[in-house]
């Protein structure tokens, strides 16, 4: 700013100074830089120029915000809306006096008053939230004593809720000295009712609360509720608790229908479950051992069962008694290697019939069996191999204890094979509930859910869905921080899955052979690294050529 | 441009998923894997033993819980748990370590096979032995492999902690759960790379672990060479924070 200094008294001088320096003025803030240092000088005559600025007064936005809700001024805005609301009625033609809010809307005009009661019916019919009242009066004092702590509402609550588990505790005092004090447990509450959830909590005292409060009031409330309380103090808990549904009357179990539908990801079943059967499933027409295929091993071998003869197993050579009797024996007529895997079965797996297809039997043992009963798939080692999607299919009427007693037809579609087993699994649990008591649907029910099969299930807040990437990865400042990354290790305009055969092929191109060379360089090829490290065997990076080319480049 | 987007992209959340992992790495912090289901969902109870004991041989508490699970909203079972006897929980968490790509059918059957092997070759120590040793011969291969994955369990473990620019092995005490794990790792990573391409994976397993069993062998090796590092570095237990 030497430059602009400007000797006292010189008129000449200021002229030279606006002549020479016009040049140098590079917009209006030099100049008025300039002008402002003339004006500062002491002792200069020359020239003032005046700087008048526009001083804009800031209202105080929040005594404008606190006059703009106030009763009165609510008031007055009821009063003009009537106004408004007769003339826009007899602009329509209307009667004035009965002209109401659903005809307002039926004009599809906008209302001429934007602001919305902070409290009221018209509120909650659009479905906001109530804002809490005007909460100091017109000298701006506040209306309650604990308005300063920013949640007056939440405070109060827990004064109060203290004060009254004071009091009990001061009425025990009272008879402990009394002598009268006696130990009386409480009787633990049935579990009907439950504490509010934050969201009625915040509901209920219009104020918002954080999670730790919430906690601590609720552990207030249940020291209270743990002493002998009074009928006033039960009151005051029994506002705090709500009524909880048994869970299983939700489901609706139709009066012996059999039918029933099943869903596990993208498989759809539906299964129709007979009473007085033998045990026999029919899936979309095909036996359900040819459906959901046994794992075939060469050191499985198949015994036939049937209930009342004494079989004897080709290669175990182990003969049991048949099934439903409870009791097996084993003759162990050969002293085979094998042989003593069978003490580890236990009578349950031996109890299994499964209906039979005839073109299984081909493979099964020579002993007379009934039709309708299943060869039994065994293993030496000592336990039934059932796949897992078998095992699926049984698991409800194992449950139940209702192995060989129900014929089921089903069909299914889509999905894969452990989904379509995990469908058929759900209808015929549904099917069942109508053949068994309410209890044993309770048992089902908590065993593993009826209701709902898990696509069906709400996604909770926050949650994105299936198949999205975590939240992690979508928080906007960790997006913006990988982008500038990537931009900076020139790795967002290069595609990354091409990086190590086109860098290789951009270098002889000699397209910029600056960048791609600094591109190339350590950075590059270190993140390049990073984001292949993840994968196990990625691509092999083509960038033996790099470190050549980045003395080439530098 | 589109296509060379949608690979940036495709390539940039490989990166991030590479910082995740970083991220992960940190001793003390654990991720929580998204579930569909809400907190209040319950685990379901499948032994149906619960059920069926009769009402009046329950205690108060029992009541009291059976009242309590009424109202509350149950998970799904999962498809890999049934009320079968045969099912152990062990096994079926081996099972899906075992397992590669999602191929289910052949770690089941690996799985039975190692049984069998394990099996077999206790029939015949059984049967080559005189009848004093053969009271003691396990031959039951659940028994086996329970009591060989116990028997690899570490006691303390180590973690890799940051501190002035280097990173140090700390001892630590483990979870059981994070106890059973690297059991189970262990065993079969053991079995993964130290046997030939030629021998099948049921013969290396039920070799390992019937050596685990009796406490020899590769993999009881590596849980004493933790505890010997635990217990050599045990003047760094204090760069612990938890």
């Amino acid at each position: 700013m030497a430059a602009l200094r400007v000797s006292c008294g010189a008129a000449a001088s200021y002229r030279l100074f606006l002549g020479g320096r016009v040049s140098f003025a590079r917009g209006q803030g030099l100049w008025k830089a300039a002008a402002a240092k003339l004006q500062r000088s002491p002792g200069c005559q020359i020239l003032r120029l005046r700087h008048t600025t526009v001083v804009t007064t800031r209202k105080n936005v929040a005594v404008l915000r606190r006059e703009t809700y106030t009763v009165d001024f609510i008031k007055k805005q009821i009063e003009e809306f009537n106004v408004g609301k007769r003339h826009l009625a007899n602009m329509m033609g209307e009667d004035p006096e009965t002209f109401t809010q659903e005809d307002i809307d039926e004009q599809n005009l906008v209302q001429h008053i934007c602001c919305v009661e902070r409290t009221g019916p018209k509120r909650a019919a659009l479905g906001l939230q109530e804002l809490p009242a005007i909460q100091w009066g017109e000298d701006g004092r506040p209306f309650h004593f604990l308005f300063y702590t920013g949640r007056q509402s939440y405070y109060s609550l827990m004064h109060e809720a203290y004060g009254k588990l004071l009091d009990v505790e001061n009425r025990q005092d009272q008879l402990r000295a009394k002598g009268l004090f006696s130990e009386k447990t409480k009787a633990r509450d049935p579990i009907g009712s439950r504490w509010l959830i934050k969201e009625e909590l915040e509901e209920m005292l219009v104020e918002k609360l954080s999670d730790q409060d919430y906690a601590q009031f609720i552990r207030l409330l249940e020291r209270l509720s743990a002493l002998p309380c009074d009928a006033a103090e039960e009151e005051f808990v029994g506002r705090f608790r709500r009524s909880v549904t048994i869970q299983s009357k939700k489901q609706l179990i139709e009066p012996l229908q059999y039918d029933e539908k099943g869903n596990r990801k993208t498989a759809k079943a539906k299964v129709a479950v007979y009473d007085h059967g033998s045990g026999r499933i029919e899936v979309n027409g095909v036996d359900y051992l040819l459906y959901f295929p046994v794992t075939q091993d060469r050191s499985y071998r198949k015994l036939s069962v049937s209930g009342s003869c004494v079989l004897k197993c080709r290669l175990c050579h182990l003969c049991f008694l048949g099934l439903g009797m409870g009791s097996r024996k084993t003759t162990k007529t050969n002293l085979d290697l094998f042989h003593s895997c069978w003490n580890s079965i236990p009578v349950e797996a031996v109890l299994l019939q499964i209906p039979v297809n005839s073109a299984l039997l081909s493979s099964c043992c020579v002993h007379p069996h009934q039709p309708g009963l299943a060869p039994l798939v065994c293993s030496p080692r000592g336990g039934i191999q059932l796949s897992a999607s078998l095992e699926q299919l049984m698991f409800p009427f194992h449950f139940l204890d209702r192995l060989g007693e129900h014929d089921v037809t089903c069909t299914v579609s889509g999905g894969g094979r452990a989904a379509q087993a995990g469908a058929i699994r759900l209808a015929t649990a549904r099917a069942l509930c109508s053949f068994v008591t309410e209890d044993e649907v309770e048992w089902m029910r908590q065993g593993w859910e009826l209701l709902v099969g898990l696509g069906a299930l709400p996604l909770t807040a926050g949650a994105a869905g299936p198949g999205a990437s975590p939240a992690f990865l979508r928080f906007p400042w960790f997006i913006k921080a990988s982008l500038f990354m990537l931009q900076r290790d020139c790795l967002l305009p290069i595609p990354v899955s091409e990086s190590g055969r086109s860098r290789a092929r951009r270098e002889p191109a000699g397209s910029s052979p600056g960048r791609s060379a600094e591109c190339l360089g350590g950075k590059g090829g270190g993140a390049v690294r990073l984001a292949r490290g993840g994968r196990a065997g990625g691509r092999r990076w083509q960038g033996e050529a790099a470190p050549s080319h980045l003395g080439v480049g530098n | 441009m589109a296509a060379s987007a949608v690979t940036a992209v495709r390539g940039w959340s490989g990166l991030l998923l590479g910082v995740r992992s970083v991220v992960l790495r940190l001793p003390g912090l654990t991720q929580v894997r998204w579930s569909r289901y809400g907190p209040e969902y319950q685990d379901p109870q499948i032994d149906k033993g619960y059920y069926r004991k009769p009402l009046a041989a329950l205690t108060e508490e029992e009541k009291y819980e059976r009242e309590l699970r009424k109202t509350q909203v149950i998970k799904a079972a999962p498809a890999t748990r049934t009320s079968s006897v045969f099912e152990d929980p062990v096994i079926s968490k081996f099972t899906n370590m075992m397992m590669k790509g999602g191929n289910k059918i052949l770690a089941r059957s690996l799985m039975t096979q190692t049984l069998e092997a394990v099996k077999r070759k206790q029939f015949e120590k059984y049967h080559a032995a005189s009848p004093e040793e053969q009271a003691t011969i396990e031959r039951n291969p659940y028994t086996i492999f329970h009591q060989a994955l116990k028997n690899c369990e570490p006691v303390i473990g180590l973690v890799s902690i940051l501190k002035g620019g280097h990173f140090y092995q700390v001892p630590v005490p483990l979870a059981d759960q994070r106890r059973r794990f690297l059991a189970m790792k262990w065993m079969i990573t053991e079995c993964r790379e130290k046997k030939h391409r030629r021998v099948l994976m049921p013969e290396k397993l039920s070799q390992e672990l019937l050596e685990a069993f009796h406490n020899r062998g590769p993999v009881i090796k590596r849980k004493h060479d933790t505890h010997k590092m635990a217990e050599a570095n045990r003047a760094l237990a204090h760069y612990r924070w938890w």
